[in-house]
């Protein structure tokens, strides 16, 4: 075939054109480790990317829900802990006071279950960056007055710890306090029959107590299961996220010796080119013409 | 023929050299002048005398100089060069169009913004009444209808942008058109008295192939020598002489329509290669189908968002009001509008979460963050994040598509301009040998007029003795 001098020029620029396309490319992904930046590098793998990118970012989101909601457990955790010990308190100041004959230090024991109960009342109205937190839902206000009457609702802020799981992150302060016997009337049953010495009420008051330390020591272990569900959510998350970012990687990041290779390939046929041309190009019958 | 006949014989060999040298110097010097084919002269041997025995030719004779072209191969590059230019231009344009979508490492997308907004309001249904938290899930809100938006605009002014180049296109379409049709006819002036008028057609190589290239049309010539210059599917722009110019009206839409100069009929949607028909494409189809993918977006959003917080409470048990603006949303443009309630912005407690009232209910802001996940009917069925991540995919694949397209005319070209060139390239290397050719033929022509001279004068000796 006849071969014009435009053609070898022609020719020699499409080979290096195509050369410092492919080096561009590899310094591309050189620069930012990156081959998938965009849909048109990949449109089925850029499609999976997003989706586990988002699943990423929702992660993250439920696991700050998660750990705000453990942090608010955690307080009423403290504070059912308190609640038990408090009752332990006034049921041993109960038995004192029922077990023996005529004791004029009931009157002293009456003032330290009555002191008991208002610290059962602060525990009850509990807050967490004023918010209450056995209120259920009704976190802007105090749960319980004075008086030991409920304020609040029986449901309970529910924090998502993943798409399709939820944990109540407070408590409804009737299921606490008035479910397993009224507490704080109760209490206040013991205080006055304390007072008035009547060693009989309170002995029939004591089970009562009983009963209900048995209730909020149920309902703290309730409070543990869930900050263990919240736990092993985080956990399985943390492996969840480690295995995205694995499959992201798989699919968006370079393959470095393969990239390497590949430069050096196209950095072979540049030169090679390159020399060719500089032998071939511009050399003509002319050269050897006296 | 007596002697001095032969003279003339001479005198014509040398005139041949001289012209093939002149030939050969043209040849050279155009040697990577675009459109330039080669000349070839054309010699034959003279006309035959009668001589004792028989005939004899009588020197050589010039029949005229040859433009070395292949018409067929012309024809094949310049349909495959006025798919390549629209290739090419598709490519620039979608590869722009992309990349106001962002990309992932960046996170700037409206994917990425999507998710956000979940991840806020998955937070928000934890701890509903923490007013941090509120503004957070606003801010995320605000965040995603402000990428959906600046998008929208980024790609509403590629369109503008992309509609006034159809305009100059448009304008140097009817100039390369009045070109062609004066070449038509100085060619028909130069040729009319015989012979190939080279430099003219070369001249008209290079307006053809860029018309083609703008275009996609085609050029035909026609038994009298001029070029027939249509659009693909019909709409004739140069009848030989005379030029049917495109004129253009702006739409209802302030979109500008393109009119056939043949019978004024709006051309606008035939017009699909090229340069012009990849720019209208981009236009009319590649944005303005993501300009209505985006508007179907921010209208199920809006649609499905207000819809939760309307049947929601505010933190202070009060009836929810809109989470984003427009209300109720709809018709084109919706996109470039969409934004988060003023309101909220200024007092995030009117953000409305509970749907009992409670201010620790946080049941429709978990709703609300499902937005991004959950199918909806107004998307055909795919959740927002499906159908931004479809809309994507389908953006990737047509480049990847184009990519390919325009490699494959980019190779077909080459090889193309490669068989052009046997034909109508010049090779210095042929070149230096015609030059030797022309240079021996004319030294020998010399060579025998000196001999005739002698020739000559030997017989004038012999008269004047």
């Amino acid at each position: 075939m006849r071969v014009g001098d435009r053609t070898f020029y022609l020719r020699f620029l499409a080979g290096l054109a195509a050369a410092d396309e492919r080096t561009a490319r590899g310094l591309d992904g050189l620069t930012d480790g990156k081959q998938v930046r965009r849909a048109s590098d990949d449109p089925s793998g850029h499609h999976t990317s997003l989706a586990l990118r988002a699943r990423l970012t929702r992660i993250a989101g439920f696991d700050r829900s998660a750990n705000a909601a453990r942090t608010d457990l955690a307080t009423i955790d403290n504070a059912l802990g308190a609640v038990i010990g408090l009752l332990t308190e006034a049921r041993t100041e109960a038995l004192a006071g029922a077990s023996g004959p005529y004791d004029t230090s009931n009157d002293a024991r009456a003032e330290v279950v009555e002191q008991l109960r208002n610290q059962l009342l602060s525990l009850a109205n509990t807050e967490q960056g004023g918010r209450y937190l056995f209120g259920g839902t009704e976190t802007a206000g105090t749960p319980f007055d004075p008086a030991g009457s409920y304020a609040g609702n029986d449901d309970e802020v529910l924090a998502p710890l993943d798409t399709q799981q939820l944990v109540g992150s407070t408590l409804s302060g009737r299921r606490v306090f008035l479910d397993g016997g009224d507490l704080f009337g109760a209490l206040d049953d013991i205080t006055q029959a304390l007072r008035d010495n009547r060693t009989g009420d309170v002995a029939n008051l004591i089970p009562t107590l009983t009963v209900a330390l048995d209730h909020v020591s149920e309902v703290r272990a309730d409070v543990g299961a869930r900050m263990q569900g919240i736990d092993a959510s985080v956990d399985r998350h943390s492996d969840e996220t480690l295995t995205l970012a694995r499959r992201i990687g798989e699919i968006e990041n370079v393959d470095l010796a393969e990239l390497v290779v590949r430069l050096q390939e196209a950095e072979s046929a540049s030169s090679a080119l390159s020399a060719a041309a500089a032998r071939i190009l511009g050399r003509s019958l002319f050269d050897f013409l006296g | 023929m007596n002697l001095f006949g032969y003279f003339s014989i001479g005198l014509q060999s040398m005139n041949a050299a001289q012209l093939g040298l002149r030939v050969a110097g043209d040849n050279i010097a155009n040697v990577f002048t675009p459109g330039y084919a080669r000349r070839r002269l054309d010699l034959t041997t003279g006309y035959p005398v009668p001589v004792p025995g028989g005939l004899l030719d009588q020197g050589v004779q010039v029949d005229g100089l040859r433009r070395m072209e292949d018409r067929f191969l012309q024809a094949s590059l310049q349909r495959e060069q006025g798919r390549q230019a629209g290739s090419e231009e598709l490519l620039r344009g979608l590869r722009q169009i992309e990349s106001f979508f962002g990309n992932l490492e960046q996170g700037q997308g409206i994917s990425s913004a999507l998710a956000d907004l979940s991840a806020a309001f998955d937070q928000l249904a934890g701890q509903p009444d923490n007013l941090a938290l509120r503004r957070g899930a606003i801010s995320s809100a605000g965040a995603a209808a402000q990428t959906i938006r600046d998008t929208y605009g980024r790609l509403e002014a590629q369109r503008a942008l992309e509609d006034q180049t159809a305009g100059s296109l448009v304008t140097r379409i009817n100039s390369l058109a009045d070109e062609l049709v004066g070449l038509n006819r100085e060619i028909a002036i130069e040729e009319s008295g015989g012979g190939v008028a080279a430099p003219l057609r070369d001249q008209r190589a290079v307006v053809i192939d860029e018309l083609v290239r703008t275009t996609g049309g085609s050029a035909v010539t026609a038994s009298n020598g001029r070029v027939r210059f249509s659009f693909p599917g019909g709409p004739t722009l140069v009848t030989g002489d005379d030029a049917l110019p495109l004129s253009t009206r702006r739409a209802t839409d302030g979109t500008l329509r393109i009119l056939s100069g043949a019978d004024g009929g709006d051309i606008t949607d035939r017009l699909r290669d090229g340069q012009l028909g990849s720019v209208l494409y981009l236009r009319d189809e590649s944005i303005g189908g993501r300009l209505a993918d985006l508007d179907l977006l921010a209208t199920d959003l809006i649609g499905r968002a207000n819809a939760l917080t309307a049947g929601a409470f505010d933190l202070q048990g009060n009836a929810g009001g809109p989470l984003f603006q427009p209300d109720p949303p709809g018709g084109p443009g919706v996109a470039r509008q969409i934004a988060v309630d003023a309101a909220l912005l200024q007092d995030p407690t009117l953000l409305a979460v509970s749907g009992t009232g409670a201010p620790g209910s946080g049941d429709i802001a978990q709703q609300l963050a499902g937005l991004s996940d959950q199918a909806s009917p107004g998307l055909a069925g795919r959740s927002a994040a499906g159908f931004v991540a479809d809309l994507l995919s389908s953006l990737g694949e047509e480049i990847a598509r184009t990519d390919v397209t325009e490699g494959v005319s980019r190779s077909l070209v080459d090889n193309l301009n490669a068989q052009i060139d046997s034909i109508s390239g010049v090779s210095l290397d042929e070149e230096a040998v015609a030059l030797i050719e022309h240079q021996r033929s004319y030294e020998a022509a010399a060579r025998f007029i000196q001999v005739l001279n002698s020739f000559t004068e030997t017989a004038i000796n012999l008269v004047g003795r």
